[in-house]
């Protein structure tokens, strides 16, 4: 997926709540790579124009396992929380 | 991990292009505005919308870059060279600060070295910490270093305190049948002298207790430089046969050229009899070392020396009658060695310090005007939108080149400083095993360096940063007198200027003053066209009784 389909994504599965600044979603896609999570190759987009599109390597995959986990061990821990006040 | 680390050892080999990053963003560009008009926006306004939604694209395009591994070292790089272009614009500021901080880092380091090699590191002997030179000291007159008699060293070598002690005595020999006769300093030293000093000796042995005992002890021991210059580095010469004195002596060992005890310029060692049966309390000659055992302190040994001397006392009662007084003294060898050099080099130290503390302050000053020449290049610079981090950086890597360059001068400085100094005339640095420009004194210039560059690059560098560009841009540029704040900035460092240089001059004024008086002391005659001379008669060649005629 390209910058701008990655940008228009979220907006659309969040429901318009997270509207990211499209400009700062390019430095953290670069460091993402630079991390080696994600890799970025050259092909021609829908609209027939060379775009870059970036895919989640198997480093990427294994670190978006363990975010999420270690999101979800910190939503619980939140919630449960909330839930005794 | 290591996936990690060798994505990003590519990424910092090779990096992307930068049409490739343009490229990325104006395909994002473009396709907002085509999704905007396909919204039905006009074309105009459609790429308005975008470039709302996008924000700032220079902006996106300076962080896209700053994520690349290694790209800190690439800023440093350019602040560097950056750094050197514009110092080499500015020659004569440029030189004025490099030789001023020169001069202050030179002398330090020069002076460094004395102290490091004098007082600091260890005595080229093993446990040289140890080693205490013991004494007869007679308070009445005042005196603290009496050499002692034999009755007296076979007493006080009994002590417990000490592992050895061994008596030696200085004085010259003339060698003979090695071609031209020589005139050397030679040591006579008990067998216990070498064993004290725990050196060993570079070829051959030291002389044995056997050798000692008059008749037996025709045995040499040769400096490393005598048997350079003399023997040209004979590696057969230990066995061979010299004259000294007109007696002939087998040559058992050669000492590493580091030995010098007792003196800088003795050239040969030979054992000294003394007879255990003694009696001679009359003659003063012997020079006495000791190592302490490990567990003995020297108070220790000072208060079981003193109930000895009490004992030759008893026992030679007659000869101790008038002697009310007399005492032990014990003198740690490297005190004996740095005797009264020791104030004199720490305020000689001190001194320094505070010249390159001016020094500092005179270049911290210089930095500070030309900081505020500057203000309108960083006021443009920030403008642009250079961070605060990254304009500190510049000119803080500009103040490290200049005090690193500074430092390197001072290094060449205090070399030659070194060279040129007579220190071998005022204070026997040779027993100390010379003053070499070693590791030690290195770190302590590069420290020196450093430290004083990030203590007085940083005020400049953060007031450089601290203007408000607005202002400065507004105004002319052509003021330079700068704001209040600089203002009292500069007058501190005027006032601690003035202060340390009032206290160094004061100071070298005292040494100055101290030092014409110990050149002008009266010797009671006039020193001019007088000469010395002596002559010596070897006792095997020229019996006493020839001797006494003779004169």
């Amino acid at each position: 997926m390209h910058g701008w389909g990655i940008a228009n994504r979220i907006q659309q599965v969040s429901k318009d709540a997270l509207q990211i600044g499209q400009g700062s979603l390019y430095p953290a896609l670069h460091r993402l790579e630079y991390k080696g999570w994600i890799k970025a190759e050259w092909a021609s987009s829908e609209n027939n124009r060379r775009a870059k599109f970036y895919s989640l390597t198997r480093a990427g995959k294994k670190q978006l396992e363990a975010e999420l986990s270690n999101w979800d061990r910190l939503n619980t821990a939140i919630r449960l929380v909330l839930e005794q006040v | 991990m290591l996936r990690e680390f060798l994505t990003r050892l590519r990424f910092f080999v090779s990096r992307k292009r930068t049409v490739d990053l343009d490229d990325e963003l104006q395909f994002h560009l473009d396709r907002s505005t085509q999704a905007n008009i396909a919204a039905g926006m006009t074309p105009e306004e459609a790429r308005r919308q975008a470039e709302i939604a996008f924000g700032g694209v220079e902006r996106t395009r300076e962080q896209c870059h700053e994520q690349r591994p290694g790209q800190l070292l690439d800023a440093a790089l350019q602040d560097v060279r950056y750094a050197l272009r514009w110092l080499g614009r500015n020659p004569i500021f440029t030189l004025a600060v490099i030789t001023t901080l020169a001069l202050g880092i030179g002398a330090t380091t020069a002076v460094f070295s004395v102290v490091d090699s004098v007082l600091l590191r260890p005595l080229p002997y093993p446990n040289s910490e140890r080693i205490v030179r013991i004494w007869n000291t007679f308070s009445p007159r005042g005196m603290t270093e009496i050499p002692l008699s034999e009755p007296e060293f076979l007493e006080y070598r009994q002590s417990q305190s000490f592992a050895q002690v061994a008596g030696f005595s200085l004085g010259t020999v003339t060698l003979t049948g090695t071609g031209d006769p020589l005139r050397l300093v030679a040591s006579w030293g008990t067998s216990e002298f070498f064993s004290v000093l725990g050196t060993q000796p570079t070829l051959g042995r030291v002389f044995s207790s056997q050798e000692q005992p008059a008749g037996h002890n025709h045995v040499v021991v040769l400096s490393y430089r005598l048997w350079q210059n003399r023997f040209g580095s004979d590696p057969e010469i230990v066995g061979s046969l010299v004259h000294v004195n007109g007696d002939t002596c087998v040559v058992v060992g050669v000492m590493p050229s580091s030995f010098r005890f007792p003196s800088e310029d003795v050239d040969i060692w030979q054992p000294l009899p003394i007879s255990p049966a003694s009696s001679n309390l009359g003659n003063h000659y012997l020079n006495l070392v000791g190592d302490l055992k490990p567990e003995a302190t020297l108070d220790q040994a000072r208060a079981e020396m003193s109930t000895i001397l009490v004992r030759v006392e008893q026992k030679y009662p007659s000869y101790y009658s008038g002697a009310k007084g007399i005492g032990v003294g014990l003198v740690p060898v490297r005190e004996q060695m740095t005797g009264n050099a020791k104030p004199t080099l720490l305020v000689l130290m001190g001194a320094v310090g505070f010249m390159l503390l001016i020094a500092c302050t005179n270049v911290s000053n210089l930095l500070l005007a030309k900081a505020e020449d500057r203000k309108k290049e960083i006021a443009t610079r920030t403008a642009l939108g250079a961070s605060r981090w990254r304009i500190v950086r510049q000119v803080l890597i500009e103040n490290l080149l200049l005090f690193l360059a500074s430092g390197a001068m001072g290094l060449l400085l205090a070399f030659f400083c070194l060279k040129m100094l007579p220190l071998g005339e005022s204070l026997n640095v040779a027993q100390f095993g010379g003053v070499p420009l070693n590791l030690r004194v290195l770190a302590f210039a590069a420290t020196v360096c450093l430290l004083t560059g990030l203590l007085f690059g940083l005020v400049p560098a953060l007031k450089a940063s601290h203007s408000d560009f607005n202002d400065t841009l507004k105004t002319s540029g052509r003021n330079s007198m700068g704001n209040r704040h600089g203002a009292r900035n500069r007058s501190l460092l005027v006032v601690s200027e003035i202060a340390f240089s009032l206290v160094l001059l004061a100071g070298a004024g005292l040494m100055i003053g101290s030092l014409v008086h110990l050149l002008g002391v009266n010797l009671g005659f006039d020193p001019k066209n007088v000469i010395t001379m002596r002559m010596s008669l070897p006792e095997a060649r020229y019996p006493l009784s020839r001797t006494a005629t003779l004169y």
